[in-house]
């Protein structure tokens, strides 16, 4: 008797683990400083999405699928000529857990024109042809590597300064 | 004695010789001039007082410009504050912002609202939007909701637009159904400059006809101040670097003349019957030619020392009342006696005689107690305005509704040393001035940002990362409401406009630049007051200095002083007690009235010390006194105060002022003149015998 309870006790355990383990809130802290951060940034630049030319970098994660992700992006285009004089805006495609987003973002990392699929899709919400490239999965890998060292834990990620926003 | 020997004969042949060609040259430069004058005057003083001052030359420098904010209040009464108000306010606000001149708005639909949008856990940001963005419900509930956060532009059924403009916006071109407040348009000024001449015109030319009971004096006099008037406003403009006629300047020179040809005129009317045709203009000039060179002394040297101070509104005085007087003088004995030469008069007619028979006689058996008491209560006004002056500031507000002051930082950038400065700037203003109501700054937004993002942290600007805040600014367009040319702003709204002044004289302390122009303004008109008074002091010591100079005579010179000072004492004390904010108008009142008091001083003692050594009773002296000086120099002043009382009806705010102001200080003035100088003369002689060479009187 004594037995069999020991055994259910393990076994609610054994259950409820997970179930508590799943339940953790989010991350809502950035794991780096800033100085780190940008590091991490500077490593993934290359696989960045980048609109402007100004004199403060701004550094972004999104999903193509996020509807604030689309929302952050209007308002930088509704005003691109002061903002693209004043910022350069790197884009890190990331998806986000439940927008089912990844074909997307290996379709437009894959594109010769990144920057033009990545307007069509987030601001003109058009779709695109699937294609894939050996590139463009490298910079899947790397852009989630790096967003796991940093705590990317929302949509938009704004790092401004290698802090977040 | 041959009279060609005599001083200023040759000088009076010449001009009666060469008369002709004097006037056919004088005609020509008149000709000449009234081809460049440019047409209309300026009847709105704003520009004059801006251009020069310090704070709008420190605004220039910096390339900075300087904003017209005015303040709009929209009664919405018709409708109550619904949302079909909203709507229809939501129309003029955005056709206001496609206007070019519209700089910005501070509106209710300006006010932003900070919030984080979370779709979830994971999509979250932080949003700013103003109510201009949100449907007209949610403007509607928000105001109804939180009716404090909107305190500064919406009040009941009162709504306030504040315009931030390069210039001018006229809101009849808009779609604004209710009727709305605002400071005046200007009207046509070709038409205000027309009603002003033909009103000019009327009275004077009325005034001469029935004060010499002929027509001569009302063609010489318009002819002759004219002339005047159009060679002063020529000259003016040929060589004033302000690039602006303001409208002062004909009133000034129609004074300065009208005065001048009285005098002369009046001496030549009344030496007709017994001097003849040969010697008359000699008369004349002998016994006008030495005031009225003092008197424009006074004026030249006393007001026209306004040139050289660094304010273009008092340098245009100064150069206005030295034009008008040089050419005054110079016209008077030239232009005038040439006319006079052509003229005669028979019977001559006096139209006082029985009347400064009346005063003298009752001035010369004047009751001491009265002079004391006049004198005494006269010197309770003037420490009053003095008292006042130390205690209570003068009022510059010339708008009580500009509650609002915008002020923009010296350095530039948006980073923590300038949102620290901010920070410093509105808590010591807060902590200084009670009637501060509420701020809007680059600072405030970020600390309802900070808030909003850390809702169970302090706000401490040490932790603020300044170019992440910049950047939420430029995201959401709000940087041009909070910077202007990459200056941090900031907006001051104010209770109440009583410490104005005080918070715009700290904000230059601290090297802030005021960008308004109204607040501007207010700190150019504080900044003259201290100047005007230093020039009002060296106008009376002029006076006192010629005078002791003319007469020797220590005793005339403090006549003189009390004379001069007692109507701007009085003036400044009803100034003070009524709150009566400064203004052009105030100071062209008061400087007409310094030219024009020194006037009647200059030539009483004059005549007084001519006729020193005949020995005559005191009503004789007075009598001759009130004939011979008191008659033109009351007929120029009644004269004048009429036309400045017909000026009031010139549909315009700065002419009916000038009417008001300058009418009120002449009575004084006048009053001074006809019945306060001949006691004090009076009493002085028959008092005094140690004033040594005038008959004392039995």
């Amino acid at each position: 008797m004594q037995g069999m309870k020991k055994l259910f006790s393990l076994l609610f355990l054994v259950l409820l683990l997970p179930l508590v383990l799943l339940s953790q809130p989010v991350n809502k802290k950035q794991l780096l400083s800033p100085q780190d951060t940008l590091k991490v940034m500077e490593s993934i630049q290359k696989y960045a999405i980048t609109f402007g030319e100004g004199k403060n970098e701004i550094h972004t994660f999104v999903d193509p699928y996020c509807e604030l992700s689309q929302r952050y992006m209007a308002f930088i285009f509704n005003k691109k000529e002061r903002m693209f004089s004043k910022y350069t805006f790197h884009f890190y495609l990331l998806e986000l857990r439940g927008k089912d987003s990844s074909d997307i973002i290996t379709t437009i990392l894959s594109s010769e024109f990144k920057e033009i699929s990545l307007k069509s899709v987030m601001i003109n919400h058009e779709d695109l042809e699937d294609e894939e490239s050996m590139e463009s999965q490298e910079a899947v890998e790397s852009i989630k590597k790096a967003a796991q060292k940093i705590g990317v834990f929302k949509r938009p990620y704004i790092l401004i300064n290698g802090k977040v926003k | 004695m041959k009279l060609n020997t005599l001083p200023y004969y040759r000088y009076i042949d010449l001009l009666k010789r060469y008369r002709i060609f004097l006037l056919f040259i004088i005609l020509v430069v008149v000709a000449i001039c009234a081809v460049y004058v440019k047409n209309g005057f300026v009847y709105s003083d704003k520009s004059l007082w801006l251009k020069g001052s310090k704070e709008y030359s420190k605004l220039l420098a910096l390339k900075h410009p300087s904003y017209n904010v005015e303040k709009v209040v929209i009664d919405i009464s018709k409708d109550g504050w619904s949302e079909k108000a909203v709507s229809k306010l939501k129309v003029l606000q955005q056709q206001l912002m496609l206007k070019d001149d519209v700089v910005s708005l501070n509106t209710l639909f300006k006010q932003t609202s900070i919030f984080k949008n979370a779709l979830s856990e994971d999509q979250s940001m932080i949003e700013i939007t103003s109510l201009f963005d949100a449907d007209d419900s949610v403007t509607y509930t928000s105001v109804l909701k939180n009716p404090q956060n909107f305190k500064n532009f919406v009040d009941g059924n009162q709504i306030t637009f504040y315009i931030v403009s390069d210039g001018d916006i006229s809101l009849s071109e808009f779609n604004c159904s209710y009727p709305y407040e605002r400071s005046k348009v200007q009207g046509s000024t070709h038409t205000k400059d027309l009603l002003l001449f033909l009103v000019l015109f009327i009275i004077l030319a009325s005034s001469f006809t029935i004060a010499f009971k002929s027509v001569l004096p009302t063609l010489l006099g318009v002819l002759f101040i004219a002339t005047t008037t159009l060679l002063t406003v020529a000259l003016f403009q040929l060589i004033s670097p302000v690039g602006v006629t303001h409208v002062s300047i004909v009133l000034l020179a129609v004074t300065v003349s009208v005065m001048d040809f009285v005098y002369i005129y009046y001496k030549w009317h009344v030496l007709q019957r017994s001097v003849s045709q040969k010697i008359i203009l000699y008369r004349v000039f002998v016994k006008t030619v030495t005031p009225i060179f003092w008197t424009t002394f006074v004026s030249v040297v006393g007001i026209g020392s306004l040139v050289f101070v660094d304010s273009h509104i008092l340098q245009s005085i100064g150069l206005n009342v030295l034009l008008s007087s040089l050419v005054g003088f110079v016209l008077s004995f030239t232009f005038l006696f040439v006319m006079l030469s052509f003229f005669r008069q028979k019977n001559p007619q006096i139209i006082t005689k029985d009347s400064s028979k009346y005063f003298a006689d009752k001035e010369a058996h004047y009751k001491k107690q009265w002079l004391n008491l006049f004198l005494a209560f006269s010197a309770l006004v003037f420490v009053y305005g003095i008292f006042m002056y130390f205690y209570k500031p003068m009022n510059v507000v010339t708008d009580t509704s500009a509650t609002k002051i915008q002020i923009a930082l010296t350095q530039k950038g948006m980073n923590n040393d300038t949102l620290l400065e901010l920070q410093n700037i509105q808590n010591l203003i807060q902590s200084k001035f009670e009637n501060v109501d509420s701020f809007e700054s680059a600072y405030t937004e970020i600390e309802k940002l900070y808030k909003q993002e850390h809702p169970d942290k302090k706000f401490n600007l040490a932790d603020v990362d300044a170019d992440a805040y910049s950047f939420m600014f430029d995201l959401y367009d709000i940087t041009k409401d909070l910077m202007t040319r990459d200056h941090l702003t900031l907006s001051i709204y104010l209770k109440d406009t009583d410490r104005k002044t005080e918070i715009l004289k700290y904000l230059r302390d601290e090297e802030i630049l005021i960008q308004d122009n109204q607040s501007l303004l207010q700190i150019a008109k504080a900044d003259s007051i201290n100047t005007l008074f230093v020039v009002v002091f060296f106008v009376l010591f002029l006076i006192m200095a010629i005078i002791y100079y003319m007469t020797r005579t220590v005793q005339f010179m403090w006549i003189a002083l009390i004379v001069n000072a007692i109507p701007l004492s009085w003036f400044f004390a009803a100034i003070m007690m009524l709150d009566i904010p400064l203004s052009t108008e105030m100071l062209v009142a008061m400087i007409i009235t310094g030219a024009l008091s020194s006037d009647a001083t200059m030539h009483f003692i004059y005549y007084y010390y001519r006729n020193r050594l005949k020995p005559r009773s005191s009503e004789k002296v007075l009598e001759n006194s009130f004939l011979y000086i008191g008659t033109p120099l009351g007929m120029g002043n009644i004269m004048l105060i009429l036309t400045f009382i017909s000026l009031i009806f010139v549909p315009d705010t700065t002419v009916s002022n000038i009417g008001i102001y300058s009418s009120m200080l002449t009575i004084l003035s006048l009053f001074m003149d006809l019945f306060v100088l001949p006691v004090l003369f009076l009493n002085q002689i028959k008092s005094n015998v140690s004033i040594k060479g005038y008959y004392h009187g039995k």
